[in-house]
């Protein structure tokens, strides 16, 4: 896989490959001077309007992520995960509160920009089987890389190695529906991974999968972490999937869940913070990166004293890792 | 049940109007075209009774009949105007003191006659004495004559009578009085050289009594064999009443024939009616009949393009109706119920596109001939018109039922699955129509070619014996071969972009274009519309065009030169001398001949003055023209209707009489056929010989009339009102082309071609539009998640909508540039098919240049509005509403 970066080294749209039709117009975005968390959610509520009623789906949720962690949310249908999702990538904005990725506050993006921004940090891998039914596997891999002005030589050379790396060299010339499901959602997060995202964000990536295919998309999504410092943000409901991830966050009326299943603020592990940035710094307190052993750490670093890299639990018996995933609630 | 389609209306009313629109789109087309070629054939028959002096003409069949009292019995018929008595004879007549005298036929009639009839021109008072032509005024025996005396011709007891002349008659337009009115020759116009009138009254007491003496009161009127005028005949001159006639031509000639029984009943025995509109009617029936193949021609393409708009427009309802199917399964709902839902719907939005198609047809109409269509057309071929409109109605609601219904039969799973399923190609990709279309096109020519082609029914004269299904080669051909460029054209996109040559993107337009090879169903569903909408609009926008410069042909034809002077007397006088600019004037004589028992006009030209005159050059079919006639003192050049029905041909002799109703005059001449024509300039008056003037025995008549041609670069019109202002032509009319022009012509080329033209053009134009309109609708609804994809991957708005720009781009694009030229070839190919119809060889095609142009201008502008709405209703939809849709 693309392993231009450092693991962990928040990008900007300032030091990414500029095309010709994006780089003058890439505005000053300011560049942290210290680490930063992957992922910063602060204070999200994100409220529906259905006619004179409001319904807030998310509801003063806050989260950090650091590069190389991977944070699984769970809930009930309805309890806010996929909207949760889409504000961390920047797809909603329709929110109050704040999010940062790799130090950067969607809000100030605009238009193309945004559209720029987040394909060089983001990759999404989005629920059911999202591939363009008309391009073929290499090209849906591909497009991320066109749109963002990539040489063809250099595109072709890094869209042979992300279908290598979900194991599907050999079909780069088919199209999704030649293709199972279990490839096309591996061709969904080669497609995610080939910009080298800072962030990737899967919703249900095992949703339509039998089990073994589920364990080899989370293998996946797992190495993508480990290996390019990527930050993973899974949406599951599956708790067998749920426990690979780093950490665990129960979403249940669009509320994090406090630990024994009680609404409230998360006390422990990295990701999940109940207040605002800064003011409840530490693994308990999830606050900005840089008071959180977890945001900012590379991967393999421990902030649970666990880390993920030493102790990571075996895709093939996941109930069996030597290290379980902490599950904050 | 249908309180619960009121409820699914009122929660989509857009679904309602789409639905509505599919049935209105091929309503409107058919209602439209119907509506026209109604109202094109009222005016054919106004136009052609127009020039129909008298409408019936009853006939005394003796001498005992009084015309006064047959006329007022005749009056009393329904749909009869006036009456008016008329009566003529033979007569000689002589200037006391002079010992020359002359034959003359004398017409009587009341003063009030002339009211009536403004084609007898007079100068003095009718009951104050006779009236002299100006033949009879202008011989040498009575110039300066106050008084004649009349006799009857013949050896008869002289009348003795004398009246004063009371001034002088013009009777050349009065060709009704000089028609022979009975017998196998019925309808040919004797040329009496001279002609007096007398007042009835007159005529009555003092000349009447003296014939009945004379001939016992018989007439020749009922022999068969009548070939000349009878010496004396008392008549009574019928007017109907126009507004009394159908409109339709067709139905106009059979209720003339109808009044005509129905006067002989009322005066039975007692006189022979003569139906002089049903020639004309008949004539306008057949061309009412021509008129309505021309435009099954013209239209038929665009009720089919406009249905398959319709039924692919509604084809997007699909997938909403399938939705709500589920919900309402979800809710108890029966197969029975689900049916009936659908029929309930379909029948709804059927009546409203219905009406809204009949309206928008009227409306368009109405517009384009400039009055109100449905004051101009009767209630039943109005009631036809909306009949026929709402049956096509009816199919297109029933095509858009029976998927639904069966739809509605089958479980909801297999409908998903059928939904899930790759689509297939359209009907007419698998059934090759394409190539059957063009297969049978080809062999309805081929066959048309082996058989001879059209050629005109010899019996019939100019009327065409148009074989129906020779019209169904351009429908065929411009199905096929538009379908067959489209597949050609899918084929090589699919070939660019096949999956299994693994290349690298290129450019994002480039990648758009590459995925539209692999998944053109939608747009080539726009493609396919907009080519045979682009086609039809161009085919018949190129017929109309075309057909215009040859209805401005043939009218140069009939006129033969920018300007016609034609003479106020028939005396002989000096020619004219326009002065500049005029090019070059020449004489034209109609000399009046017998071939056979047949009366025909032969046209005198002058060959040295007749090229540097006249605007066209004869349509010579065979042997020589104009220097073969100047070359030959007795050489004659006949039409093809004499050449056919005389079986001559250049090398032949043909005899004729010359001026076979004036005794002075007649003569036989042995003319030598040097060649046939088509048309020989100018056509109207129609002649079916032609010889030099200086084969006509002397004395040569004045001229009929002179053609004259403007110098270059001077304006017919202004040169005209300066010939009329400084007196170069005096005792001359002068007319010009452009009068000419404006004035209604009969037959086919008197239809108005352009309003049709228009609407077509622009109907053609707002289908092809709506095709991508469609195209647009139908992206909305199908890739929206392909749209959210796009966004999730970082895709900018205008990458994100690069994909249905190009798919529109194709359909708008690949529209014109095939719809254009095919609609050019086929519209070649209808002016060849039509080309009988007129007199002159139409011109190969006429590129309607500002039809090209409105339709590449307005195909795109109402696309792109089309699309950029659909986009962005596109764009605003959230992305993560879309994301989370199933």
């Amino acid at each position: 896989m693309g392993s231009s970066s450092k693991p962990g080294a928040a990008r900007t749209p300032a030091d990414t490959p500029a095309d010709g039709l994006a780089a003058g117009a890439v505005p000053a975005v300011p560049v942290p001077a210290v680490p930063v968390p992957a992922v910063e959610a602060v204070q999200l509520t994100r409220v529906h309007r259905d006619g004179r009623r409001e319904l807030k789906s998310l509801d003063g949720v806050s989260l950090t992520v650091a590069a190389g962690e991977v944070v699984a949310v769970t809930g009930p249908s309805g309890a806010g995960k996929t909207t949760l999702l889409h504000l961390l990538g920047g797809l909603d904005r329709q929110h109050e509160g704040r999010v940062r990725v790799v130090g950067v506050d969607w809000q100030t993006l605009r238009g193309s920009d945004r559209a720029r921004f987040r394909r060089r940090n983001c990759g999404f891998v989005v629920q059911g089987l999202a591939l363009l039914p008309q391009a073929t596997a290499a090209e849906n891999v591909e497009v991320p890389l066109l749109l963002d002005g990539i040489p063809a030589p250099d595109r072709r050379d890094r869209v042979a190695r992300a279908l290598g790396g979900v194991g599907l060299a050999d079909e780069g010339a088919k199209l999704p529906d030649q293709l199972s499901g279990g490839q096309q959602q591996r061709v969904a997060i080669a497609r995610a991974l080939v910009n080298d995202p800072a962030v990737v964000l899967a919703d249900e990536p095992t949703g339509s999968l039998d089990s073994e295919t589920a364990a080899s998309v989370v293998r996946l999504l797992l190495a993508a972490a480990r290996e390019h410092g990527a930050a993973v943000v899974l949406v599951t409901h599956d708790p067998a999937v749920a426990r690979y991830a780093d950490t665990v966050v129960r979403l249940r009326s669009g509320r994090l869940e406090a630990p024994g299943g009680e609404g409230g603020v998360p006390r422990t592990g990295a990701g999940p913070t109940g207040g605002a940035p800064g003011t409840d710094a530490g693994p308990t307190g999830g606050g900005p990166a840089d008071a959180n052993p977890t945001a900012g750490s590379p991967p393999g670093g421990d902030p649970t004293g666990r880390g993920p890299s030493t102790e990571s639990p075996t895709l093939d018996d996941p109930t069996t890792a030597a290290g379980e995933p902490r599950t904050e609630e | 049940m249908f309180w619960l389609v009121l409820r699914t209306v009122r929660r989509a009313p857009l679904r309602l109007l789409l639905a509505a629109l599919a049935v209105a789109l091929p309503v409107a087309t058919l209602a439209a075209t119907l509506l026209y070629v109604d109202d094109s054939s009222h005016v054919m028959t106004r136009v052609a009774l127009s020039p129909v002096q008298v409408e019936m003409r009853a006939v005394g069949t003796s001498l005992g009949i009084d015309p006064q009292v047959l006329s007022k019995q005749l009056s009393t018929v329904p749909g009869v105007k006036s009456a008016d008595v008329f009566g003529s004879a033979d007569v000689v007549v002589s200037a006391p003191g002079a010992s020359g005298r002359v034959s003359a036929r004398l017409s009587a009639v009341s003063p009030s006659y002339l009211a009536h009839h403004p084609w007898v021109h007079t100068n003095g008072d009718l009951s104050k004495g006779v009236l002299l032509n100006d033949a009879v005024a202008g011989s040498p025996d009575f110039k300066g004559a106050t008084r004649v005396s009349i006799d009857l011709r013949g050896d008869v007891k002289p009348l003795g009578v004398s009246l004063p002349v009371a001034g002088r008659a013009d009777l050349r337009d009065a060709t009704t009085w000089f028609a022979i009115p009975a017998g196998d020759v019925q309808g040919d116009v004797v040329v009496a050289p001279r002609s007096i009138m007398v007042d009835y009254d007159t005529f009555r007491r003092l000349i009447l009594p003296a014939a009945r003496t004379a001939l016992g009161g018989a007439t020749s009127i009922t022999n068969p064999g009548l070939s000349e005028l009878p010496p004396v005949s008392l008549e009574s001159h019928v007017a109907v009443d126009h507004r009394a006639y159908p409109t339709d031509p067709g139905a106009a000639e059979v209720w003339s024939g109808q009044l005509r029984r129905s006067l002989e009943r009322q005066v039975p025995g007692q006189a022979l009616v003569a139906d002089n509109a049903a020639e004309p009617l008949h004539e306008a029936g057949t061309d009412a009949t021509n008129a309505r193949t021309l435009f099954f021609l013209l239209g038929v393409p665009g009720v089919l393009v406009a249905a398959a708009l319709g039924l692919a427009a509604a084809s997007a309802l699909a997938e909403a109706h399938r939705r709500e199917e589920a919900l309402l399964r979800l809710r108890g709902a029966s197969d029975s119920h689900l049916v009936r839902l659908a029929v309930g719907q379909g029948t709804l939005a059927g009546g409203v596109g219905t009406v809204i198609g009949l309206g928008a047809a009227a409306a368009a109409v109405s517009g384009g001939v400039g009055h109100a269509v449905w004051h101009g057309i009767p209630a039943g071929q109005l009631a036809l018109a909306v009949a026929l409109s709402t049956l096509v109605g009816t199919v297109v609601t029933a095509a858009r039922l029976v998927p639904l219904i069966r739809a509605g039969r089958k479980a909801a799973l297999v409908t998903d699955r059928r939904l899930l399923a790759p689509p297939r190609p359209p009907l007419w990709r698998r059934g090759h129509l394409d190539i059957v279309a063009v297969a049978v096109g080809l062999a309805i020519l081929a066959g048309n070619v082996i058989v001879g082609g059209l050629k005109p029914a010899p019996v019939q004269g100019p009327a065409l014996a148009l074989a129906f299904y020779v019209l169904l080669a351009p429908l065929a051909l411009w199905l096929g071969i538009s379908l067959l460029t489209v597949r050609g054209l899918l084929r090589l996109l699919a070939r660019y972009s096949r999956p299994d040559r693994p290349r690298p993107l290129t450019t994002w337009p480039a990648t758009a274009l590459r995925w539209l090879g692999r998944r053109p169903a939608r747009a080539s569903v726009s493609l396919t519309l907009g080519v045979l909408a682009v086609a039809f609009g161009t085919q018949t926008a190129t017929f109309a065009a075309t057909y215009h410069t040859a209805t401005r042909t043939d009218a140069r034809a009939a006129f033969g030169a920018d300007l016609r002077l034609t003479p106020n007397t028939e005396l002989v006088q000096p020619p004219p001398h326009p002065g500049p600019g005029v090019h070059g004037v020449t004489p034209i004589h109609s000399i009046p001949a017998r071939a056979g028992s047949d009366r025909k006009t032969i046209m005198a030209v002058d060959p040295a003055s007749y090229r540097s005159a006249t605007a066209i050059a004869p349509q010579i079919t065979s042997g020589g023209g104009l220097d073969a006639l100047a070359g030959r003192p007795s050489g004659v050049l006949v039409s093809q209707e004499i050449a056919t029905d005389f079986g001559v041909a250049p090398g032949d002799t043909i005899p004729v009489t010359v001026f076979p109703d004036d005794l002075d005059l007649s003569q036989q001449l042995d003319l030598h056929v040097v060649g046939v024509y088509r048309a020989f300039p100018p056509t109207d008056p129609l002649s079916e010989m032609v010889i030099s003037t200086s084969t006509v025995p002397n004395p040569v008549p004045p001229a009929d009339f002179y053609l004259a041609h403007v110098a270059s670069g001077h304006n017919p019109a202004q040169v005209a009102a300066q010939l009329r202002h400084d007196g170069s032509t005096a005792g001359y009319a002068v007319s010009t082309l452009a009068e000419r022009i404006r004035q209604q012509q009969r037959g086919l080329t008197a239809l108005n071609l352009d309003g049709l033209s228009r609407i077509e053009a622009v109907a053609s134009a707002g289908i092809a539009s709506l095709g991508v309109g469609v195209l647009g609708a139908f992206l909305v609804m199908e890739r929206r998640k392909e749209f959210a994809i796009l966004r999730t991957v970082g895709a900018d708005t205008p990458r994100t909508l690069a994909g249905p720009l190009t798919d529109g781009a194709v359909a708008v694009v690949g529209s014109l540039v095939i719809g254009i030229p095919v609609g050019l070839g086929l519209g070649v190919l209808s002016v060849r098919v039509l080309s009988l119809f007129f007199a002159l060889p139409p011109p190969l095609a006429t590129v309607p240049w500002g039809a090209l142009a409105a339709l590449g201008v307005l195909v795109p502008a109402i696309s792109a509005i089309g699309l950029t709405l659909a986009l962005r209703r596109i764009n605003r939809t959230e992305v993560t509403a879309l994301l989370r849709e199933p």
